[in-house]
């Protein structure tokens, strides 16, 4: 994980808007993201899907509800490749924080995870 | 001159047309990543920051959030939840600075939002 996606976690962290443990959370996420997927996180291809995780952790953790994304939206999300390991890692996110994501939630988490790939994938950034 | 700026992580580029094409000669505005954008209105180099994400709340607004305080941001949309002229208006008239809505919403919440803060210019 690049520098400036470090700079967004402690920049939430410093303002109060994520926790200490939530903030670990997101970077061991993220590392886990890095091994799943053979890539480095970066400003350019991840910083929709850290700064989505970290604001919907505390949403998550307050038992807050959102609706969940359009089914069509999922439906295609589900035909994409790097949607098989979306749910290990959102299985290891929760284990990690001892929380559980709800399915509005996990849906979100796998769309930002998706466009990352795509976006990876499209760029031939793979490293 | 009101400058705005657009941050947030979607419909950028539709979210500035569309201030521009609402403001005219009255705006100025610029596209820039989320982090920048919440900056330039923390520095007072921009007097309003606009974002979309999917969620309304998360990528659109977080940055905002961080560098200017929840005091001033106001969330106008989130999935399935149009935004609501009353709660636009209201926010504009508490002062929010900085307004986040989801991508499919833009085009309903930007001529509520631009239109308010005109008229409180």
């Amino acid at each position: 994980m690049d520098e400036m996606l470090h700079m967004r976690i402690n920049l939430l962290k410093d303002a109060g808007e994520i926790d200490e443990q939530i903030a670990e959370a997101v970077i061991n996420f993220a590392k886990d993201v890095e091994e799943q997927f053979n890539t480095k996180l970066d400003e350019e291809n991840a910083s929709m899907l850290i700064t989505h995780v970290c604001m919907a952790l505390p949403r998550i953790k307050k038992g807050e509800e959102i609706n969940p994304i359009n089914e069509v939206a999922l439906a295609e999300i589900k035909q994409s490749q790097a949607y098989k390991k979306v749910p290990a890692l959102v299985k290891n996110l929760e284990q990690n924080l001892n929380l559980q994501i709800p399915k509005s939630e996990f849906g979100y988490i796998a769309l930002h995870l998706c466009s990352m790939e795509e976006k990876n994938n499209s760029k031939g950034g793979k490293v | 001159m009101i400058k705005i700026v657009v941050g947030g992580q979607v419909e950028k580029q539709g979210i500035a047309d569309l201030v521009k094409e609402i403001g005219g000669e009255k705006v100025q505005v610029e596209i820039k990543s989320d982090i920048h954008a919440a900056n330039d209105v923390k520095t007072n180099k921009a007097h309003y920051y606009l974002g979309a994400c999917h969620t309304g709340g998360g990528g659109a607004l977080s940055m905002a959030m961080a560098l200017l305080t929840r005091d001033k941001c106001a969330t106008i949309s989130m999935p399935g939840k149009p935004p609501k002229e009353e709660d636009i208006i209201k926010a504009v008239q508490e002062g929010k600075v900085a307004f986040g809505f989801t991508g499919d919403h833009f085009e309903k919440a930007v001529p509520i939002i631009m239109n308010e803060i005109l008229k409180k210019a």
